[in-house]
């Protein structure tokens, strides 16, 4: 992926993102402290999350049981040390070094 | 005291919270094998935590500009939210409105929605500041963690999982934050459709579920909002 589609894709975002945040400045400032408008705003984004988990994970080889497993596995350890100690980072390493580790043992 | 002073007091905490999630962020960024100034640019344009994080997902899926489009509109609908809460708060217009609007974080938010100012006259001079420096932190950070990434390259077989890895933190955090399966079951059984129907528009086809059924869902009478009994 070159620059200039990476920028495509950051301009994309930063439009969408401003998007979300002038939207009740210019429109809605009557009508979206309703409660249900509220409760939708707190309950999509981990819904978003669901969908990506399973973007990400039908993404990986699947083909053979061990590649299963070692997914699985990665995707255990990253939740554990996530609850464990809250660290973007280090949950991220851990879960991606115990699938590398599983990946290269098993290949 | 000046509104600079008092801002940059109230950003500290922030501060400790930007720089290392920012430095997160390039490293994970880096890792896609991009230039290091394009983190730079994320931090500037797109100023978004979650969504930036997200952006490194869908930039290593290789995801198309329509399907960015929508993720991040659903991702930040919570900033509809914000907004509305900040609409008195705010200057009416000027540039300083627009950046102000622009740079409405979660922090940024907490902050502004949780301070009282005792001078009216520095309060928009406060907010400014404030979201100025919030910003730079971030900037900052996502600029040190890219050039961190690039010097220690690591390369080697199953590093996508990252991906994987990152959306699994991102819903945990999302999981602290309502602490309801309900949703969450939902949108299960929605991904294992748009699987199921058609998996080369995952994406677009999930998400676009997810918002019509949770719409309709929401108007059920106090579901998923009062704790059991």
């Amino acid at each position: 992926m070159d620059n200039t589609e990476v920028l495509m894709v950051l301009v994309t975002m930063a439009v969408a993102t401003f998007i979300t945040r002038a939207f009740p400045f210019v429109a809605l400032a009557g009508v979206a402290d309703h409660p249900l408008i509220q409760r939708f705003g707190r309950l999509l984004p981990p819904m978003v999350m669901v969908v990506l988990v399973v973007y990400g994970i039908s993404g990986m080889p699947l083909d053979q049981m061990r590649s299963v497993l070692a997914v699985a596995s990665g995707v255990g350890a990253t939740v554990i040390v996530h609850c464990l100690f809250r660290h973007v980072l280090l949950s991220i390493i851990v879960g991606t070094g115990l699938y590398m580790t599983l990946i290269a043992l098993g290949g | 005291m000046t509104a600079w002073r008092t801002a940059f007091r109230a950003s500290l905490p922030v501060l400790f919270g930007y720089l290392p999630l920012g430095m997160a962020f390039g490293v994970l960024f880096a890792g896609l094998d991009l230039s290091w100034w394009l983190a730079v640019v994320a931090g500037v344009i797109v100023y978004a935590g979650a969504a930036q994080f997200m952006a490194v997902g869908l930039l290593a899926a290789g995801a198309s500009l329509p399907d960015v489009f929508l993720s991040t509109l659903l991702m930040n609908a919570r900033h509809v939210v914000y907004g509305l809460s900040v609409l008195d708060r705010y200057p009416q217009s000027g540039a300083l409105k627009w950046y102000l609007v622009f740079g409405l974080t979660d922090e940024t938010y907490s902050l502004v929605t949780s301070r009282s100012i005792p001078d009216p006259v520095n309060r928009h001079a406060f907010y400014g500041w404030l979201t100025a420096l919030n910003q730079s932190y971030w900037i900052l950070g996502c600029g040190l963690g890219a050039l961190l990434g690039v010097t220690f390259e690591i390369s080697a077989a199953g590093l996508e999982f990252t991906l994987v890895a990152l959306f699994v933190v991102l819903l945990i955090e999302q999981w602290f934050q309502i602490r309801r399966i309900e949703p969450l079951l939902v949108a299960v059984g929605i991904s294992a459709m748009a699987l199921w129907i058609a998996p080369d528009q995952f994406l677009i086809l999930a998400l676009s579920a997810a918002v019509v059924l949770l719409g309709w869902l929401v108007r059920k009478e106090d579901m998923w909002t009062t704790p059991r009994s």
